[in-house]
């Protein structure tokens, strides 16, 4: 990091006279290099800091720098926030006779006094167990992070020592500022929304606040709210989930797509198509969630991975009740490449089990390996269980495993698709069966795959194998016993070079997505067209003009 | 409202007694639907509230779909129970049903459900399926979830014997309809691969034919050959040599030389 920022500074002197204004650059920036040793406690004037970047951004209409502040809250700033930080900053800086800086002042004092409580209550998040599937947007693909209440286990102990650290010094009150005359509406959003954070990380019931901010939200039409819309959607529709009242806000879920599609946002766009996928599957309404997923068209280049994640996972899981295994296991797969590799296991977690259980429907066994992932290894173990009777086509230890941990599944919403599963232990095992007998007794077929319908049952389930071309053989009815066709060499069909061809293809896919996705590092680029000054740029004009009649020159002698 | 509760008493009456008059019936029913139309009863939108007037509209579209049934007309069924199906899901407002749950209602979803699997959709099989979750012990859902099962399996004999078990009697129709039209197909065409030759009199006993005659015309209808009392079923060649796909590889190659550029 030193040395990059001494390389920059070296760069600058060479590219210009030694001007006063170089030299000042050089020195800031040698500052810059010493100051990351101690970390600084977090205070009201970090968020007056970010406050004052989204005044300059919204002045120069450009969404990036605000994309930027969000990052950055929503990874290294949330879990410090605190009520005393949050009303110095609403007080500095909402004008007096504002009705929203009331609303929010009455919402802060909502929150818990204490903040030592603040590692006990993360601790109580993750003890009650449940699955959030909360998302931290960003635009570049470098620093995605999604935080779920699993993920920052690991990290949590080290935020806690940090924010207690911090927070138990009382940080020294600032100087009181009197509030400005107007405010930004962007401004005002971002502290309705941090407020919310707030309120929803404490548990605190916020459906009337985040119902108030979404209606202040609708007065404005500025194209520079748009990367604030997605987060405070998501945060509208997380704190109505959390009381478990989904269903009142799925009007205004679709007039706010609408909206979004309309305006060409497409951030929001599919931030709230999502939250209308998880709404209606939060109900079991498949019918409703497949038809808007058919509906609506993205422009899938501009939208984060983490949301097109989410997508995916909401695509696959329709599918899947659908009876469309395959494409509900491409699906599923895509969300899992696109998470975070790494975070988010809870998310991670939950696409693994339906991804799992569709594998297992389709008619593959799942790899070991996946059932090891890093911390899910428990949550995964029932799935484990029920991959390996599907893989014995044993059907008791199947039925035994699904008794045993049916809670789980109903939990889970895998119940119905692995009640599906059941026809799939049966034609594994014939498969078995069938490569291991050249002629078995269909009595002996019955006992092996422990069917209770008797020999006749067995009988049809075998034709009815045939017919689906899971096993190759005829059934002899006098003699009452299966033949096994011989194998056919499968070299000899055209079936590797379709293989071939289907990875190929896979892989040139990749590829593509992998270049179009390459963007020079914002950072560097903002900062170098900054550093230049008028002077600056104009000897680089200059120097530029002679390079280009230097080659001219050249061009003509060679034309001569 | 009076006379649409009167009108109803009366088809009532009707409909429950033995020999049901169906002409009388359907002309009552369509008599009380123009007349709740213009009441307003049929409203979307108002379902919220429960009140005598949605009561009697949703009572009254159970006895619709359900003389659909006995007439043996599966569009209007259709059509009813989409009708139907609004007040029983949507009036359950934050897991509390705002109406008194209907004696008839898990018939009538234990209907719907066979006619989706008469009919062969499974996928709306399935989707349906999920909205009613919680009742899965209910014997009048249980039934169609285990026929899907046994038909998926393939075990038919577990469907003829289910066949004879009806938990009510408006199933009667459609699991004979799904006898008729799905299972012998599905039995026919699992013999065909599964065999080479089969008796008539096995072949009866396993399509479950009354009598020979019958099994004879629908071998015809599949192109079975009957020579001797027995079955032969054409057998497909598997073709190992088909000749190289000349066509596929162009165009393959092509679209290499394409990203790769």
């Amino acid at each position: 990091m030193s040395k990059k920022a001494n390389k920059d500074a070296m760069d600058v002197d060479d590219n210009t006279n030694k001007s006063k204004d170089s030299k000042s650059t050089k020195d800031s920036k040698e500052k810059k290099t010493e100051t990351p040793a101690p970390p600084k406690p977090f205070s009201a004037s970090d968020i007056q800091d970010e406050i004052n970047e989204i005044t300059k951004a919204v002045n120069t209409q450009n969404t990036l720098p605000i994309s930027r502040v969000l990052r950055k809250f929503f990874t290294a700033e949330r879990r410090k926030i605190n009520r005393s930080i949050l009303t110095t900053v609403v007080q500095n800086n909402f004008p007096t006779n504002s009705e929203l800086r009331g609303q929010i002042l009455a919402a802060i004092s909502q929150l818990p006094e204490s903040q030592s409580s603040l590692p006990q209550r993360i601790t109580s998040i993750l003890a009650a167990g449940s699955k959030f599937l909360f998302g931290d947007e960003s635009e570049s693909a470098s620093q995605d992070k999604m935080q779920t209440d699993e993920a920052p286990a690991a990290t949590t102990p080290a935020a806690d020592s940090t924010s207690s650290s911090s927070s138990s010094a009382p940080a020294p009150a600032p100087a009181p500022v009197t509030p400005p005359a107007e405010i930004l509406p962007e401004v005002q959003l971002y502290l309705g929304l941090i407020t919310l954070v707030a309120l929803i990380d404490a548990t605190v019931p916020s459906t009337e606040f985040a119902t108030l901010l979404v209606s202040t939200l609708n007065n404005f039409t500025r194209r520079t709210l748009n990367p604030l819309t997605a987060k405070l959607y998501f945060y509208y529709s997380r704190s109505y989930e959390v009381v478990g009242r989904l269903a009142e806000i799925r009007s205004t879920l679709l007039s706010a797509q609408r909206t979004a599609s309309l305006t060409h946002d497409e951030e929001t766009h599919i931030t709230v198509l999502n939250l209308l996928l998880r709404n209606y599957l939060h109900y079991n309404l498949y019918d409703q969630a497949d038809k808007l997923q058919a509906k609506t068209t993205l422009k899938e280049d501009s939208i984060s991975s983490n949301q097109l994640a989410r997508f995916r996972y909401y695509q696959g899981r329709i599918k899947g009740i659908q009876l469309d295994y395959s494409g509900a296991y491409a699906c599923l797969q895509e969300a899992l490449t696109k998470s975070p590799q790494g975070l988010a296991r809870g998310f991670r977690t939950t696409v693994t089990k339906f991804a799992c259980i569709v594998q297992l429907l389709i008619g593959e066994i799942p790899e070991r390996s996946i059932f090891r992932m890093r911390g899910a290894k428990q949550q995964l173990t029932p799935y484990l269980g029920i991959s390996q009777a599907v893989r014995n086509g044993d059907l008791t230890q199947f039925l035994a495993v699904v008794k045993e941990f049916e809670q789980v599944f109903r939990k889970d919403k895998t119940y119905i698709l692995i009640q599906r599963l059941r026809h799939n232990v049966i034609k594994t095992g014939l498969r078995k069966i069938n490569i291991s007998y050249s002629k078995i007794s269909l009595s002996d077929v019955c006992e092996k795959l422990r069917l209770d319908g008797g020999e006749v049952d067995a009988e049809f389930i075998v034709a009815k194998a045939i017919r689906d071309g899971v096993i190759e053989a005829t059934v002899d009815h006098e003699h009452r016993w299966m033949r096994s066709k011989e194998n056919v060499d499968v070299y000899v069909t055209g079936e590797p070079l379709d293989n071939f061809t289907e990875r190929v293809r896979y892989c040139l896919k990749m590829h593509n997505e992998a270049v179009k996705a390459m963007r020079y590092n914002p950072e560097t680029t903002v900062k170098k067209k900054n550093d230049e000054d008028d002077e600056e740029r104009e000897e680089r004009k200059k120097q530029e003009q002679e390079i280009a009649d230097k080659l001219s020159e050249v061009d003509e002698d060679d034309e001569i | 409202m009076e006379s649409i509760t009167s009108k109803f008493a009366v088809f009532k009456k009707e409909f429950d007694s033995p020999k049901p008059d169906l002409a009388k019936c359907s002309k009552l029913l369509s008599d009380m639907k123009v007349e709740m139309i213009k009441h307003g009863f049929l409203k979307p939108g108002n379902i919220q509230k429960a009140s005598r007037e949605t009561l009697l509209a949703r009572e009254v579209l159970e006895y619709c779909v359900l003389m659909a049934v006995k007439q043996k007309d599966i569009n209007a069924f259709e059509k009813h129970f989409a009708q139907l199906k609004t007040y029983y899901f949507d009036t359950v407002a934050s897991g509390n049903s705002v109406l008194p749950v209907s004696q008839r209602q898990y018939t009538i979803l234990g209907l719907n459900l066979l006619r989706l699997l008469a009919l062969d959709r499974i996928a709306e099989f399935h989707t349906e399926l999920e909205l009613i979750q919680s009742q899965e012990d209910n014997v009048f859902i249980k039934y169609p979830v285990q026929l899907e099962q046994y038909i998926m399996e393939g075990s038919y004999n577990k469907v003829f014997a289910a066949a004879k078990d009806v938990p009510a009697e408006s199933y009667g129709y459609f699991v004979n309809y799904l006898i008729e039209k799905r299972l012998k197909d599905a039995i026919a065409e699992s013999l065909e691969r599964a065999y080479e030759n089969l008796s008539l009199t096995e072949a009866r006993k396993l399509l479950h034919f009354d009598d020979e005659q019958s099994l004879v015309e629908y071998a015809e209808q599949r192109e079975w050959k009957v020579t001797q009392g027995a079955l032969y079923f054409a057998q497909d060649e598997d073709d190992t040599k088909e000749g190289i796909p000349s066509t596929k590889l162009i165009l393959q190659t092509l679209g290499y030389a394409k990203e790769l550029e």
